[in-house]
């Protein structure tokens, strides 16, 4: 008996560590999405969060900068395309990234009317198709 | 065409149903002529499914664009290899091949049970059998494979171009095939329960399933994580994706099944918990079925909700509870009573186990995050990669730290002394490495901690399979070569596990290393300019462009210099497909031993003058593709039975031990 309690006692050890671990690191990676219409809601309350938005990429709105690598675009509600929001972002692009297509950015408002987007997600056309 | 494989599917549904129901009669009462006709309807499914699958290939092969599936995945010019994987590559297709895989596995089942397995054929043939029908049902209900265009095109739109990669080809079935095995050991383990059996029988009868789906979901998860890292571009192979993590939480609950069931095996205990790890492992599987088709998760890695969510959730929630009621019914005829020693191998298995059942808990919760945030508080929360990785990365070590104590741990009662001295030698050579690594590169304690650990593991494997061998030298005489030849054989459960575990840990030091101490930079170059990273510089020498058939492609050539030494050029690519208006990454990796160098073209200049370049140096990603091969081996290594009639094993383990005392003692 004084054996499986010291097996139960081992197994509470991995879980509180399992939940001590989660607990610290949960802050820093939990990211809310929302669409472009909450987004333009809530955007007051948004301080300096890190968020995800969702919608999709309005047709001829790319616009490739001169300088660097950055591109911006406008990103309409799914549902009611008149909500938009601007967005700019520096990187790499990801393939499937087209006008017309659906689209998630992940980043914070730089100012009123910017959304500058650390990194965009795209829905692939096919299946199961991981993508950054 | 189509219509001859859609009515394949119905009939092979209704047949699947009146199976499963003659099997259940057959269960309640024997009788040889109602045997035979369900036996008969099993091979009937087998057979309309098969003419399904034949009838939807040869439609891809020969280009008949009437039906939709065809044309969505293929185009005139799809070379054959990828027209083969045109099968798997769509949601239909793939729940088709999932059935077809299901009925061929059921009847190899069913033709090739013998002796005392035999009674719990008749209830294993209801589950699979309903397993089945659940999926034709999806088929004939949701997704028809053979739905047909009301406009036929002249030309299709061609596989999706990241999937025009071999690992692609692969990837898929080996994945299906694992996941689709599981429900062989899941039926097995059901119809056991619902005959009240007490013993190891359906386990034993099922070792062989069990490895076999568990290595090829292996297998299949690491060619994934390949493609991602060769095709996708963006220099990673894992970010806890959630159509990743539906294939990596089976894995490591057959994981715990693997271990658990060699402790029950042993020792007859822990015959609850394999149970309970079993049905696990096969509605995390349907789960994970699920997730990579569903819209449940606006994951971006799926389609928008296909209408089939209600389907799963039902069948996950009748297995779930069905099993988890059928273990409860027969809670009591299984306890057992045997207890084990706290320093001994059988606690190092169950610590695991939990580690494994933890880290899957972990893996759950984070990935269904969003669903359940979205239902508890209208919003919803996603969890990136960073959480996934801070939780699991220190449980991952505290397994393989496991294996390695498991190594040089004996079974039953290990005392403390014994447990040293076989920790000794393994711990110097890794305290020695820990400190050459510390004195060159490695400085970070996280990733220090990380190779020290697997310096330990490995080399107590290593010091295992020297020991062993020099006391077969002794004890049997053999020549250096023999011995080590038959070490394997003589043990090739526990010696292929060994070698697993290797696998394993050559797998984490590529992660470690390329995830502590990978570099990267972007810039904007022109022609003659140059970019230095690390001990890299690489110059731009312009833009190259090609036309074939079916594709654009820009190329950026680049030479690249090593610590100020030409060696060679490199190149990477940006290709448009014209049908699919989609644009393609084909990047530059040099792979060393060392490191990858990964260069991926992101923009450029109308006439090409400047181009913008991504450069990374990933460290020791090459392991984890050798430690892939590694596991792969041990795996196949494991299945091999232990010779039972040469000299060795007729020496018997407690005189084989005998002799090694008296050899000690003699030298």
């Amino acid at each position: 008996m004084l054996k499986q309690k010291k097996l139960i006692i081992g197994g509470i050890i991995i879980l509180a560590a399992i939940g001590i671990l989660s607990f610290i690191s949960f802050k820093g990676a939990a990211t809310y999405y929302y669409t472009v219409s909450e987004v333009l809601t809530t955007q007051s309350n948004l301080g300096n969060q890190n968020i995800r938005v969702a919608g999709k990429v309005i047709e001829g709105s790319i616009v490739r900068e001169k300088s660097g690598n950055t591109i911006v675009f406008i990103l309409a509600d799914l549902v009611d395309p008149t909500k938009r929001v601007n967005i700019t972002y520096q990187g790499a692009v990801p393939d499937a990234f087209k006008e017309g297509n659906e689209a998630v950015v992940e980043g914070k408002f730089s100012d009123k009317d910017t959304f500058k987007a650390q990194q965009i997600i795209v829905k692939c056309p096919s299946k199961y198709v991981p993508k950054e | 065409m189509g219509t001859l494989g859609y009515i394949s599917i119905i009939i092979a549904f209704a047949a699947a149903i009146y199976s499963a129901i003659s099997f259940s009669l057959v269960a309640k009462k024997p009788s040889a002529h109602l045997f035979q006709r369900a036996h008969n309807s099993l091979v009937f499914v087998a057979i309309l499914v098969s003419v399904s699958v034949l009838v939807l290939s040869y439609g891809i092969f020969t280009h008949n664009f009437e039906l939709e599936y065809v044309s969505s995945y293929t185009s005139l010019n799809t070379s054959p290899f990828f027209l083969l994987s045109a099968l798997w590559a769509g949601n239909s297709g793939s729940l088709l091949f999932w059935a077809w895989l299901l009925s061929v596995f059921s009847l190899i089942v069913i033709l090739t049970r013998r002796g005392k397995e035999r009674e719990l054929v008749p209830w294993a043939a209801v589950v699979l059998m309903v397993t089945e029908a659940f999926f034709l049902l999806l088929l004939v209900a949701v997704m028809n494979p053979f739905t047909q265009n009301l406009q036929i095109p002249a030309d299709g739109s061609g596989l999706n171009p990241m999937l025009q990669n071999l690992g692609m080809v692969f990837h898929p079935p080996a994945l299906l095939a694992g996941y689709v095995g599981f429900t062989v050991p899941f039926a097995f383990a059901v119809s056991a329960l619902i005959l009240g059996k007490k013993g190891n029988e359906w386990l034993l009868a099922m070792r062989k399933w069990i490895l076999f789906s568990w290595l090829l979901l292996g297998i299949g998860n690491i060619i994934g994580m390949w493609w991602a890292y060769v095709e996708l571009g963006w220099g990673g192979y894992w970010v806890w994706d959630p159509v990743e993590n539906a294939g990596l939480m089976p894995w490591l609950i057959a994981t715990a099944v693997l271990h658990s069931s060699i402790i029950q095996r042993r020792k007859g205990i822990f015959k609850v918990w394999t149970l309970l790890l079993m049905f696990l492992t096969f509605c995390l599987v349907i789960f994970g079925t699920f997730l990579t088709r569903s819209g449940m998760l606006s994951s971006v890695h799926t389609f928008n909700d296909t209408g089939m969510a209600p389907y799963f959730i039902l069948f996950i929630a009748l297995a779930f509870f069905g099993s988890l009621g059928l273990l409860f019914y027969r809670y009591n005829e299984l306890k057992s009573s045997g207890s084990e020693q706290l320093v001994s191998k059988e606690s190092t298995f169950f610590l695991n186990n939990l580690l494994l059942v933890g880290t899957t808990l972990v893996i759950l919760t984070g990935t269904v995050f969003p669903a359940i945030s979205e239902a508890v508080s209208g919003v919803k929360v996603s969890l990136n990669a960073s959480f996934f990785n801070a939780v699991n990365g220190p449980l991952f070590l505290a397994i393989i730290l496991l294996a390695g104590i498991c190594t040089v741990i004996r079974w039953k009662n290990a005392s403390l002394i014994t447990l040293l001295k076989n920790i000794l030698w393994p711990l110097m050579v890794s305290i020695v490495i820990a400190v050459i690594l510390f004195a060159t590169v490695i400085k970070a304690p996280g990733a220090l901690l990380a190779f020290f650990i697997c310096a330990f593991v490995f080399s107590s494997i290593i010091s295992e399979f020297i020991s062993e061998a020099k006391v077969r030298d002794r004890v049997l005489g053999y020549s250096n070569v023999k011995t080590w030849a038959t070490l394997i054989w003589s043990n090739s459960q526990g010696y292929g596990g060994y070698i697993v575990h290797a696998g394993i840990v050559l797998i984490a030091v590529g992660v470690i290393g390329s995830s502590f101490y990978s570099v990267e930079k972007e810039e904007t170059l022109k022609i003659g300019d140059s970019l230095s990273l690390n001990q890299y510089t690489l110059t731009y020498a312009g833009l190259d462009s090609q036309a074939t058939p079916d594709k654009d492609i820009v190329i950026a050539n680049l030479s690249m210099n090593k610590s100020g030494v030409l060696a060679g050029k490199i190149k990477t690519e940006k290709y448009f497909q014209k049908s699919q208006e989609q644009s393609v990454t084909e990047v530059g990796i040099r792979s060393t031993l060392i490191e990858d160098l990964y260069v991926i073209l992101q923009g450029w200049s109308a006439s090409g003058e400047t181009a913008d370049f991504k450069v990374m140096i990933s460290p020791l990603v090459s392991w984890i593709w050798i430690g892939g091969g590694v596991f792969l081996l041990g795996g196949l290594i494991t299945f091999w039975p232990n010779r039972k009639n040469s000299e060795e094993c007729n020496v018997s383990q407690s005189e084989y031990q005998k002799l090694r005392k008296e050899k000690k003692e003699s030298d």
